[in-house]
């Protein structure tokens, strides 16, 4: 069974460089890129036009954002190698954290948006407690030494995985700090790591053009989806957790069957590189869940499902 | 290491991407400061012992190799040189020596090759004359006990051309271009250059590009045209900036097009025809050509053949995103392309441009071709 999703709303020259990453609150979809400024676009309404702009200083772009809506909080990270911390309320910069040995690069709050946490071009991952005063780091766990590429915390917090350049691709225990699992799959870079909403699945996927999934207990791989012809560049699961939304460098996003463990729906309306999509979060709607894609060609694409007739 | 044919030169060039000898000679050089310092604290009195490579007593006869050769450099009296000393004509060769190893110290770090001639230029009114800089690099290179090459210092001019154009040197010569590479000759010995009827000039990064291109004819096309093709093998030296200047302000209407690896370095190339160098500042106005197009190549045009980024390239990448010049609208490409290069963590070359039927000059005739026909329309 196929799934038919289309193309609501586009917002072109939304920024005037790669538009690198994309996250989604209730209210809004924010979207940073090679320039110093994050974009506000508003998620509820028709138009998801632009509301608020966020200038940041990291001059050399920022290639990866996060937000945790509960304390109304986006980080942000710049090829400066720095992460900047904004409230929502007031565009305010409440923390800017940087490690003079190496670079951070994909950042993500747990569910409750009590910890912040990143992975680092050394191989390092960091945590820091969000309700300190001065964002104290309160975790360092560390890996192999490949640069990490990607970080998810599952949403009952217990678990953080991470993704690196060699393939390396691990789950640690938040409560121990330990790791639990090395998982096998990936001899290339692993680029986008996703729990399932449920936390009972991960899904990791990069340079082999294939999305491996695991069982979180056990660590075993329960299914691969294959179909991307170039390298996958983010995932992230719907909230029901039925489907598995996937952005690649082969200008396609595709969407993904858990249950029938294949691919229901491939959308080819950007002509260039998608670098990140998410499923929107809109809250409490009766339509079905859209999402956004960005990339390369400086778009902010919004997608929704065809609800036939 | 690269020789040249046609013209009986050896050239040798350092490959700005190997490290190794680089960090010796690097701390040679600090080693030489370095006591340079210890002296100065001890005696208030700074001064650096070059071994003398011209003395006669230099120089002997080795009968085993049956070939000229220098003596050891413990074995010749050092020339003292030494500040403040007793004359203004011993400080000013103190601060010729001086600037000199500042010169070749920023070169070997940087990785760029620079010849003689460019090192006069750097500080013309200090140096006085080419030959000071000629004798001073020779008796830092026997000092340290280096080749010059090894010091980043090439003797000759590196940058080529081909296709069909003269240029009229000032000694009343004519050099006429058929078709064959030659050797760009130093600026001030030019009169002016007649590039004829020509459709674009594409200078390329790297030689072993330049040839194959040379070889396959590209400079007379149906499809694209005649044209100039020039490499600067990598960093170009003065003599090939000017060149290039002078054909881009004598030729205005005459497109003029860049081919470097997708890396940071070639992009830096790209930027020193562009802006110009942080060496020449002085001069850059001579030296730059702006008008220079990127045509690739394009990191995300690769089916494969991507290499990693190294930690190396990543720093140069952030440096460069750094430059001023890198935030005006002439320089977007470029940003884009080094921000996507470290996002992907990934570079990639010339020599490996898509899948095997996919040649580089398939490559660089589409992305001309494209170009000229935008300027048509238009």
């Amino acid at each position: 069974m196929s799934k038919q999703y289309f193309s609501t709303s586009l917002t072109p020259e939304a920024h005037p460089a790669d538009i690198f990453c994309v996250e989604t609150t209730s209210e809004y979809a924010i979207t940073s890129s090679g320039n110093s400024t994050l974009k506000l676009w508003n998620a509820a309404s028709n138009d998801h036009e632009l509301v608020l702009t966020i200038n940041t200083a990291h001059r050399l772009g920022i290639h990866h954002v996060c937000a945790n809506k509960e304390l109304g909080l986006i980080a942000a990270v710049g090829f400066d190698g720095e992460i900047s911390v904004w409230s929502l309320q007031d565009c305010s910069c409440r923390a800017v954290i940087s490690d003079p040995k190496t670079a951070y690069w994909a950042a993500r709050f747990s569910a409750d948006g009590e910890f912040l946490a990143a992975t680092s071009l050394d191989g390092g991952i960091t945590v820091w407690n969000t309700a300190s005063e001065d964002f104290e780091k309160c975790g360092e766990l560390e890996t192999k030494g490949s640069s990490g590429l990607a970080i998810d915390y599952s949403n009952d917090g217990r678990f953080i995985a991470s993704g690196h350049e060699n393939g390396g691709l691990y789950v640690f225990s938040t409560e121990t700090a330990r790791l639990l699992h090395s998982l096998p799959g990936h001899i290339k870079a692993v680029r986008a790591v996703s729990f399932s909403p449920l936390s009972k699945l991960l899904a990791a996927g990069g340079d082999s053009n294939v999305i491996t999934v695991y069982d979180v207990t056990s660590g075993e791989q329960v299914f691969n989806l294959s179909g991307h012809s170039r390298w996958i560049m983010s995932l992230d699961w719907n909230f029901t957790g039925e489907y598995l939304l996937s952005g690649s460098f082969d200008k396609s996003l595709k969407i993904w069957s858990i249950e029938q463990t294949e691919c229901v729906s491939t959308q080819t309306e950007s002509d260039s590189a998608v670098w990140a999509a998410k499923w929107t979060k809109t809250a409490g709607t009766a339509r079905p869940q859209g999402f956004v894609s960005v990339g390369i060609d400086k778009t902010v694409r919004w997608y929704r499902e065809a609800t036939g007739g | 290491m690269s020789f040249t044919q046609g013209d009986d030169v050896i050239e040798e060039c350092l490959d700005y991407r190997s490290e190794e000898s680089r960090e010796e000679i690097l701390g040679k050089i600090e080693t030489l400061i370095s006591d340079l310092m210890a002296g100065v604290a001890e005696t208030g009195l700074a001064a650096i012992r070059l071994s003398n490579r011209r003395a006669a007593e230099s120089i002997r006869f080795d009968r085993e190799k049956l070939h000229l050769t220098t003596r050891d450099a413990a074995d010749t009296k050092p020339n003292i040189i030494g500040f403040p000393g007793p004359t203004i004509l011993n400080s000013w060769r103190f601060a010729v020596l001086m600037r000199t190893l500042d010169i070749i110290s920023e070169s070997l770090t940087s990785g760029k090759v620079v010849t003689k001639r460019d090192i006069y230029y750097r500080e013309t009114w200090l140096f006085r004359n080419q030959a000071i800089v000629d004798r001073i690099v020779d008796d830092i290179g026997r000092t340290l006990n280096v080749p010059r090459a090894a010091l980043g210092i090439v003797a000759a001019q590196k940058g080529l051309a081909c296709g069909t154009f003269c240029m009229h040197k000032k000694d009343g010569t004519l050099m006429a271009v058929e078709g064959e590479i030659q050797l760009i000759p130093p600026f001030e010995e030019i009169k002016s250059v007649d590039v004829m009827d020509i459709d674009f000039v594409l200078v390329i990064e790297k030689e072993a590009i330049f040839r194959s291109l040379c070889s396959s004819k590209f400079y007379n096309r149906a499809d694209i045209g005649r044209s100039i093709l020039v490499t600067g093998k990598g960093y170009p030296d003065l003599s090939t900036r000017q060149f290039i200047s002078n054909i881009a302000a004598c030729h205005p209407n005459t497109p003029l097009f860049g081919a470097v690896d997708s890396d940071p370095y070639g992009i830096d190339i790209l930027c020193t025809y562009k802006f110009g160098s942080r060496a020449m500042a002085h001069e850059n106005s001579h030296l730059t050509a702006l008008k220079m197009e990127w045509v690739g190549v394009n990191v995300l045009e690769y089916e494969d053949g991507w290499t990693k980024l190294s930690v190396g390239d990543r720093k140069k990448a952030l440096k460069m995103l750094s430059l001023p010049w890198m935030e005006t609208e002439t320089a977007m490409a470029m940003r884009l392309e080094l921000q996507r290069m470290l996002f992907l963590g990934k570079k990639a070359e010339m020599n490996v441009v898509g899948t095997e039927a996919y040649s580089v000059i398939t490559y660089l005739t589409q992305a001309i071709k494209i170009r000229l026909d935008a300027l048509i329309t238009h």
